[in-house]
């Protein structure tokens, strides 16, 4: 079992590449019963639209 | 196409071109280069001289500017690979101490931020547990949580501020920034994650909890 800061740091990974496929099924259990990691993938998603839009923007 | 059509065409491309010759446009332009050169280099000089290098590379080969984007997207796009060229040049030139230097008082900000964020089991810790985030869309409406996503990667660590950029804000493949700034994929990881550790609790602490009154 990972712990939630196991399970944000590859949050993050996925963000910018591929997983592994138990990586990816690690997070994807973990996400089932953590409200906090849910909340953490949210904002890391949205930190990246945020980007692309203050690229726009400039 | 009627002749009017045509010329109505050419006109616009013209148009487009004249801009990058009119001395007020390409102040404004070269305004907005500047700042966004900054969120890379807290060095007024560097920005300018980069910008300088883009507007010269913009005037130098505007007749391949085709019109299909607009001027300032085909200026951007070259500034963008100035950008990585010098930061490129720079790493190789920089001394690690040099950097490390100025690195010191933000990476120990960071290191507090990591270690409050989780308990020793791993667990988010309460006072990291976050508050629910607005929609993307809302924040970006509001021109003053621009001003504090700026100030937020402002308040990165220079080297995480450029690795974050090149990632999310340029777009860059992972591969691509690893391979131009000389980093493993490893030490890539744990930029990027500091830098959204980082930028999430900033963006809290200034922007979303205010909201909340």
């Amino acid at each position: 079992m990972k712990s939630c800061e196991e399970v944000s740091k590859l949050i993050s990974e996925k963000q910018d590449h591929d997983l592994k496929n138990t990586h990816k099924l690690s997070i994807l259990t973990h996400l089932l019963y953590c409200r906090n990691c849910r909340q953490f993938r949210n904002q890391v998603i949205t930190l990246s639209k945020i980007s692309k839009a203050f690229n726009k923007d400039n | 196409m009627s002749i009017s059509h045509i010329a109505h065409a050419k006109n616009s491309y013209e148009k487009n071109i004249a801009l990058l010759f009119d001395p007020i446009y390409l102040e404004s332009l070269r305004q907005q280069m500047v700042k966004f050169v900054l969120l890379q280099t807290s060095s007024i000089d560097e920005a300018e001289d980069i910008v300088q290098e883009a507007l010269l590379g913009a005037l130098k080969y505007v007749e391949r500017f085709q019109g299909k984007s607009a001027l300032k997207t085909w200026v951007f796009a070259i500034l963008k690979n100035k950008m990585i060229d010098y930061f490129r040049k720079k790493s190789r030139t920089s001394t690690f101490s040099e950097l490390a230097e100025i690195e010191d008082d933000a990476e120990n900000e960071i290191t507090s931020t990591l270690v409050q964020a989780f308990d020793q089991s791993g667990h988010w810790a309460n006072t990291a547990q976050s508050s629910i985030w607005q929609s993307p869309d809302m924040m970006v409406e509001n021109e003053d949580f621009w001003l504090i996503f700026d100030a937020c990667l402002n308040g990165l660590p220079a080297k995480n501020a450029q690795v974050f950029m090149f990632r999310e804000i340029m777009d860059l493949k992972t591969e691509e920034i690893c391979q131009q700034l000389n980093l493993s994929v490893s030490n890539f990881n744990i930029i990027m994650y500091r830098s959204r550790m980082q930028l999430r609790k900033c963006l809290e602490n200034t922007y979303l909890l205010d909201e909340l009154g």
